[in-house]
């Protein structure tokens, strides 16, 4: 068992390699009530095409197994294992997003039963060609329930427009069509292929006892054999975007927009920390709550309140994007890419830097109150090699001179525009 | 182990202040809630207020500099918003920042964003006595905005529209943010004269969560001194009860994939009866949650939809069951919906829903008690609804509900409204 500690941030974190290779992590939260489990793989949306350990041909699953394979794992041979989590009042849930799934539960009491029953359940698949089919219907609704939401369509017709072949821009649930193809036999292959626990990592947020979680997960985990490495495969990727602009017609009030850059660095590690926090900084000062472009274009009523901006860093792929709601989403485009030209010439505000790095840091540790985001936060980190808590480090770190180089690196291209226009 | 719990700490000119004490959080919270009787003609005008106010103080002219002041205050969030309990418009703010001994000692963190505070409440940028109108105009600009965009979310729009289409003849058919007729008609001066109303009439809840001596506190509270406070208002307590010879069916066509069916009911029980406890219970095992009986029946059995839940509006006495389904599934859904009604009105209650969902409550109160937000939500509340149990009595009396209390509540609930959100043609679908 290791220990790190954060004094800044007044955390701390306990590691136990487990002798498969799965990792588990337990965060204290000293007088939490709740305890907050999560079971994770690295394994998502974009891992379609990979080459299963020991073969040497390309296997190509249906869009949306990931995500297919989260809902039936729920599903155990005496029944669902939600109404056990039930049992003991806990509430259990899982999530695909493009690049991990996760199994979690909540509890304030019965933590070790829970915890075993989480560690069980994700270990043992029950599928059978029934439940399979039945299951259909249910994400069959669940799709077109994202149809219908504009804030996600705007998201993923900018995934479009960024990218030219990667699979990130495939929702991640798939399609009624592409569902229809996933069969036991393709679902158990992405199970034996990504659920090996090497691949996998568990932590624990809440008031527990560390040496006693790292005995169940000794106890818990079964030793499979190293199948080696496990070899997913992208499609190359231009570095250019793909489409300037894409455009669709929705059930909405008001026009909805959201614009973005792919990040072509590639970088792993506390580099991806520091360059995502970098940009999240640059974000703030050249279009946040205090900047000139962002007080011009509300006074100007180009934007409202909704305008807010996010980064996604994944190693491999990566990209930035703003938006929110506008009347007039091509002017804000503009208005936008010409902040940005002029940027470029003139460099980034040196006197804003500070005020706004300080505020992040202040962000951050109050984000650090929530068990969940905590989670959240540190396992997607986690399987790119950096660590959470190391945010307070980037803040202490980061100079104004590496963040210029930063945003010159990741500004290079024109963003992409997507828009969601109101029926009629 | 012992809950936390809201200690009131002062009350003076109907402004209540209590001290919401946890030292496990990195952070400190103000939250100021302004009580407001809902009424269709200030509905807007009242929620108007807060986003005006958040434009620019005194201090703080613009909300450039406001957003700059914040970013040197460590990030410190400041928000302002509007929502409804039962019949009540609460205009709301709140700032949330971390605790000093994340500064290193360089400032007093809560004096000066209470200050702040009271600032953006009280001495707006002013032109001509009133309002500045850039802002006035911009801000009723997006409060019409908004209005309009209650349509972007297709499931919230469905609750609303059921609720509101129940209630078309009583007050709680307003919407916190009122109507966009009314927006349109709003002047500087007629909101400007409802601010002062407000400031001067409306009763005030004032709850500071997290690590704040006394003597700061009371610093804090003396400040609202300031403020001229008389003819203060009563908080409305909604009536619950209504007969309804004939459930009324609504469906409204719109430009969309998956239908969302609403069915709506009256509880006829008040927010403060002994009777809440078996009713939050009864809503637990129906559609509250996995265990319960529409979550296991119309997703799990039926693979009709992706979501099935019941949800209480406490205040007025409403519930509404909420699922989002193909259009040409409108009828089964209904039916099996209508069957797990119809089981826990013949007492069809197993033990399991019965301790899963009491279980499933003690987790959620308890858990609750790990965010100041949901803290402060709760004890708001209790407060308006003048309830005096505690986080554990409260738990204490949910715990105690028998499945005779849930089978007798549930001859009360009546279906008031069938709303149906549906594609523009059946073709569509």
């Amino acid at each position: 068992m290791k220990v790190k500690d954060f004094e800044r941030i007044q955390e701390r974190i306990y590691r136990y390699d487990h002798p498969s290779g799965l990792k588990a992590f337990v965060i204290p939260k000293k007088g939490y009530n709740k305890k907050y489990a999560t079971f994770a793989t690295y394994y998502g949306s974009v891992n379609n095409t990979f080459i299963i350990p020991g073969q040497k041909n390309e296997t190509h699953v249906p869009d949306g197994i990931a995500h297919f394979l989260e809902h039936k794992l729920f599903e155990q041979e005496d029944g669902s294992v939600m109404d056990k989590f039930s049992k003991l009042g806990s509430e259990p849930n899982a999530y695909t997003s493009f690049t991990q799934t996760v199994y979690l539960f909540s509890c304030t009491d019965y933590f070790e039963e829970n915890f075993r029953l989480l560690v069980d359940y994700v270990q043992h698949p029950y599928l059978t060609d029934e439940s399979v089919e039945k299951e259909k219907g249910i994400i069959g609704q669940e799709i077109k329930m994202y149809e219908d939401n504009a804030d996600w369509r705007v998201f993923f017709n900018l995934l479009d427009a960024l990218y030219v072949n990667h699979p990130v821009k495939i929702d991640i649930a798939g399609t009624v069509d592409s569902i229809s193809k996933i069969t036991k036999e393709t679902l158990l292959l992405c199970y034996n292929t990504f659920y090996h626990p090497s691949n996998m990592i568990i932590l624990v947020v809440g008031d527990v006892e560390p040496q006693s979680v790292f005995k169940m997960v000794e106890n818990g985990i079964r030793h499979k054999e190293n199948p080696g490495k496990i070899e997913s495969i992208f499609p190359d990727e231009p570095k250019h975007h793909n489409k300037r602009v894409v455009e669709k017609k929705l059930a909405v009030a008001m026009p909805q927009f959201q614009m973005g850059i792919k990040d072509n660095s590639n970088v792993f590690g506390y580099d991806l920390l520091k360059r995502k926090v970098a940009i999240e900084i640059i974000l703030s000062m050249l279009m946040g709550r205090s900047s000139k472009l962002y007080n011009e274009l509300y006074d100007e009523g180009l934007i409202n309140q909704t305008f807010g901006s996010e980064v996604m860093l994944e190693g491999l792929y990566g990209f930035s994007a703003w938006g929110g709601q506008s009347n007039e989403p091509i002017k804000v485009y503009e208005r936008i890419n010409e902040m940005l030209e002029k940027t470029k010439k003139d460099g980034l505000d040196k006197e804003s830097f500070a005020r706004i790095k300080n505020a992040h840091e202040g962000r951050f540790i109050r984000s650090l109150n929530s068990p969940e985001n905590i989670s959240h936060s540190f396992i997607p980190l986690h399987f790119k090699g950096a660590d959470y808590f190391d945010h307070a480090k980037v803040y202490e770190e980061l100079t104004f001179s590496d963040t210029e180089e930063i945003f010159y690196s990741h500004f290079e291209l024109e963003p992409a525009l997507s828009v969601i226009w109101p029926v009629k | 182990m012992e809950s936390v719990s809201a200690a009131k700490v002062y009350e003076k000119n109907g402004i209540s202040f209590f001290h919401i004490k946890s030292e496990k959080f990195k952070t400190v919270r103000i939250d100021v809630f302004f009580i407001e009787p809902l009424n269709k003609e200030k509905a807007s005008s009242n929620a108007i207020i807060p986003f005006v106010l958040k434009r620019g103080s005194e201090s703080y002219p613009d909300q450039q500099k406001l957003a700059m002041r914040l970013e040197e205050l460590y990030g410190a969030g400041l928000s302002a918003n509007v929502m409804k309990k039962g019949e009540n418009q609460i205009i709301h703010f709140n700032a949330d920042f971390v605790s000093d001994q994340y500064t290193a000692g360089k400032t007093k963190l809560f004096d000066e964003i209470g200050n702040l505070v009271i600032e953006i409440i009280t001495k707006p940028a002013l032109e001509n006595g009133s309002f500045n109108s850039n802002y006035f105009e911009q801000e009723k600009g997006n409060l019409i905005q908004r209005i309009k965009s209650r349509v972007n979310d297709k499931v919230h729009y469905s609750l609303l529209r059921c609720m509101e289409e129940m209630c078309k003849d009583e007050l709680f058919a307003v919407y916190e943010d009122g109507d966009e007729e009314s927006a349109k008609a709003l002047t500087r001066e007629k909101v400007y004269e409802d601010y002062a109303a407000l400031l001067r009439e409306s009763p005030v809840y004032v709850y500071i969560s997290g690590i704040v001596s006394d003597s700061e506190i009371k610093t804090f509270v003396d400040k609202f001194d300031s403020i001229r406070r008389n003819n203060i208002k009563s908080i409305v307590v909604p009536n619950v009860k209504k007969d309804i010879p004939e459930v009324r069916r609504i469906e409204e066509p719109m430009d969309i994939s998956q239908g969302k069916l609403c069915l709506g009911f009256r509880t006829q029980t008040e927010a403060n009866s002994p009777d809440y406890y078996p009713l939050a219970i009864y809503n637990g095992i129906l559609g509250g949650g996995v265990q319960s009986k529409l979550f296991q029946n119309v997703r799990e059995k039926e693979s009709m939809a992706y979501f099935a839940f019941s949800r209480l509006e406490k205040f007025k006495g409403l519930m509404v069951v909420c699922s989002g389904i193909d259009i040409s599934n409108r009828e089964k859904a209904e039916k099996v919906i209508a069957e797990q009604l119809t089981a826990i009105r013949n007492g069809d209650i197993s033990d399991f829903e019965m301790d899963a969902t009491k279980k499933t409550f003690e987790t959620g109160i308890k858990s609750m008690q790990d965010s100041q937000g949901a803290m402060v939500d709760f004890f708001l509340s209790q407060h308006i609804s003048n309830i005096n149990e505690n986080i554990d009595t409260f738990l204490e009396r949910l715990l105690e509900v028998s499945k005779q209390d849930v089978v007798r509540i549930s001859e009360r609930i009546t279906p008031d409204t069938v709303y149906f959100l549906t594609s523009l043609s059946e073709e569509n679908s």
